[in-house]
């Protein structure tokens, strides 16, 4: 073997052994248990092949958080990015103040999803909740509303104050994006003639492609493992109306005990991410300038 | 080769020296921290350990202190004040030292799941009697506690519905701690102001009750179902003054169906409560202590719900009698028995307890009617132990005794009256319910679905 070879796997046996201890196995133990009926508290367990795959998608539960979770990462796609992106350009483009409101700005993330949570559950409050106390202060009571209790609005509702914090995320990742674009390129852009709206078009967002695919990725990674948030202002309700993928592996892992099908709706949940981080990884790649 | 060796002499010698820095200062510790031992020290290994080291004048009186050794206890009273009539009971428990972990109560309720499912559990831990304990014995995970029942006369000093309550599979697993009773929880002044002065005692009355007092622009009931098992009590109540308890068990073990016509009326009678407009509004925005809230400050008149309400109400300065009282749920079918309801709290000891023996003496020390005292007036709960001094509980804790005796029998809330995986549909039931009853027969059809899948496991 050689000296480097030796080196290199003293070095990388460590991270190694650690990755397939914390992912690898518990990854390998959650596909074995999701061919078995094991319950949480079930000292044995039988195998019984696809049977909790088969429920899981016939699930009417299932299939709805699937689809909650879907609908929740397209928007987180598009929502905190474009917010984040937005003010980081505003920011960028006024130096003066740039210091103080960047501080002010990255509060958000600095604070717990549960801390989060407290804090818009008092916002929307049916009765003295900020948003209808100033519905009521300019005449539109009518508008008034349980946010958190209609079964239309909670989700959105719930996803509002999720991508309140990811919309920073967004914006600290875009703002070291945007102090990295050369300023000869915008400038060249525009002696050619081209607008604003160009320049942001043909140059900026095609320099910002690397962040863009870190901001998506990440912000699709907090998509798909949301529970924090939704556990500490809904727990799912009302009535599984903002029951997200993980807060259905909660609920049936610790409520119905059943750690068979909670672990195939693990898995499931795993493979969409996959799906997602991959396309996002392909996309970035795809026409990145730093290829 | 020369530099090869000292290379590795110099990879060597710090690895070493870290080594041996945290060997030592793992030594110290031991020798020098002795009784800042945690948790996981488990008494029964003290034994073992004993006769290795030789008896000294310091050892002996540090073994007399531990007696029974450490007993490691978990429970589900993570308020300050339950924490407090926790430590307030422990306190006088001479025969050893238990170690406490107290919990919030939802993150117990799966907390302690995977303490059971991992081997690791406290020696004994606080649990809901009915189906939540009856799960966890039929997975093993529990062992019986004849000796305490035994030495602490529980068969002859408790009533036989609560010694009934803890025993699973022929033999005691749980000792009952405190029990609770639900009703109208009104508030008086409120009442007053609409002109009642004698509390519902019939279905009629009740309604005729509430009308006048949303007459007076007050909302008769307060209810916080955001986290759905407030509602449970309501659906509970309903079944068991218009169907009767024996039903009530068969809906429960799934020997009847949610869409029979027992439930079809139960729902149809609270449907008709809600139409009437007297819940308070958006019910799913609101947690129970918002709805004690709300009628604690004049917004509704009463809300359906435990004694633990009491505790809440003490806290935030409320007078039992003038400030708050309760009645029982009206009679709705008199050829139907008086049922009265609640939860049960007790203690279990884990199959996989470290210290048996230990947690054992500390289940007789529980039992003891004056710890069961202690932790009622602290918690608002009522003890199990008829020779507790009842005499000290507040008027209207020792009405809501006296009640419990009047019952024919007496059952545990929905959420513990049936298996876990079906209450979760039930509890969903309610909420949805509450969301919009017009469409409860629809409820009723994917409540039996959902229940018959889980029934069948």
């Amino acid at each position: 073997m050689k000296p480097t070879t030796r080196w290199a796997l003293l070095f990388m046996g460590p991270p190694i052994a650690l990755f397939a201890a914390i992912v690898v196995l518990p990854t390998a133990m959650a596909l074995r248990l999701s061919f078995t009926d094991a319950s949480l508290l079930g000292q044995s367990s039988e195998w019984i092949g696809l049977d909790n795959f088969t429920e899981a998608f016939t699930n009417d539960h299932v299939r709805k958080s699937i689809r909650i979770t879907l609908v929740w990462t397209l928007f987180g796609a598009v929502v905190p990015p474009a917010l984040g992106l937005t003010v980081a350009m505003v920011l960028q483009a006024n130096s003066r103040f740039a210091a103080i409101m960047k501080s002010a700005l990255f509060v958000p993330i600095s604070i717990s999803l549960v801390v989060v949570g407290q804090v818009w559950i008092w916002i929307y409050q049916p009765g003295d909740g900020l948003i209808n106390q100033l519905l009521g202060a300019v005449g539109l009571e009518s508008l008034q509303e349980a946010w958190l209790a209609n079964r239309s609005t909670a989700l959105y509702a719930v996803f509002i104050s999720w991508a309140w914090q990811q919309a920073v995320l967004a914006m600290i990742l875009y703002l070291a994006g945007l102090t990295s674009i050369p300023s000869e390129l915008v400038e060249a852009a525009r002696v050619d003639g081209a607008g604003q709206l160009q320049v942001f078009r043909r140059v900026i967002l095609p320099l910002l492609r690397p962040i863009t695919t870190v901001v998506l990725s990440l912000i699709a990674i907090n998509s798909l493992r949301n529970f924090d948030l939704v556990y500490a202002m809904t727990q799912g309700g009302p009535v599984r109306e903002t029951e997200t993928m993980p807060m259905l592996v909660w609920r049936i892992l610790f409520r119905q005990q059943e750690q068979g099908l909670a672990s195939a709706v693990s898995l499931i949940l795993f493979v969409m991410t996959l799906v997602v981080i991959g396309g996002l990884t392909w996309w970035g790649r795809r026409g990145s300038y730093v290829d | 080769m020369k530099i090869r060796k000292k290379t590795r002499l110099g990879w060597l010698l710090p690895v070493l020296a870290v080594f041996a820095i945290v060997a030592a200062a793992c030594g110290d510790d031991e020798a020098d921290e002795p009784a800042a031992q945690p948790a996981t020290t488990t008494a029964a290994a003290a034994p073992e350990e004993a006769p290795e080291e030789a008896p000294t004048t310091t050892e002996a009186p540090a073994e007399e202190m531990m007696g029974l050794g450490e007993v490691s206890v978990g429970h589900y009273y993570g308020s300050d004040l339950g924490q407090q009539g926790i430590l307030d009971v422990n306190s006088t428990w001479a025969d050893g030292d238990a170690v406490v972990s107290p919990i919030e109560h939802e993150a117990f309720k799966d907390q302690i799941l995977i303490a059971l499912a991992g081997g690791e559990p406290p020696d004994v831990f606080s649990y809901w009697a009915g189906a939540r304990t009856q799960s966890v014995y039929d997975n093993g995970h529990l062992q019986p506690i004849t000796a305490a029942f035994d030495e602490a006369d529980v068969w002859n000093n408790f009533p036989q519905a609560l010694v009934d309550a803890g025993v699973y599979g022929g033999e005691p697993h749980l000792l009952p701690f405190g029990f609770h009773y639900v009703a109208f929880f009104y508030n008086p002044h409120v009442m007053a102001e609409a002109g009642i002065t004698e509390m519902p005692t019939t279905g009629d009355e009740l309604f005729a009750a509430a009308e006048q007092i949303a007459a007076t622009g007050v909302k008769p009931f307060a209810l916080g179902s955001q986290f759905r098992w407030p509602a449970q009590f309501w659906f509970d109540f309903l079944i068991l003054r218009t169907a009767g308890p024996d039903y009530r068990a068969q809906l429960m073990s799934g020997a009847a169906s949610y869409e029979d016509p027992e439930v079809t009326q139960a729902l149809q009678l609270w449907k008709d409560l809600v139409d009437a407009g007297f819940f308070i509004d958006d019910a799913n925005a609101y947690d129970w202590t918002d709805a004690a809230d709300q009628v604690a400050n004049g917004e509704a008149a009463m809300t359906l719900m435990g004694t633990w309400i009491t505790g809440y109400w003490n806290g935030i300065g409320l007078e039992p009698v003038t400030d708050y009282d309760f009645f029982n749920f009206p009679v709705l079918n008199p050829a139907i028995e008086n049922a009265a309801l609640g939860p049960i709290d007790g203690w279990a000891l884990s199959a996989d307890a470290a210290n048996p023996e230990g947690a054992m003496s500390l289940l007789v020390h529980y039992a003891d009617p004056a710890n069961q005292l202690t932790w009622a007036l602290e918690q608002g709960a009522l003890p199990p132990n008829s020779n507790a001094d009842t005499t000290q509980l507040n008027p209207v804790m020792a009405k809501a005794l006296v009640e419990v005796g009047k019952a024919d029998s007496y059952s545990f809330n929905y959420d513990l009256a049936t298996p876990p995986p079906v209450a979760e549909v039930g509890l969903d039931m309610f909420q949805a319910f509450m969301d919009d009853p017009s469409s409860f027969a629809d409820l009723q059809a994917s409540a039996q679905a959902d229940a018959q899948a889980a029934f069948a496991g």
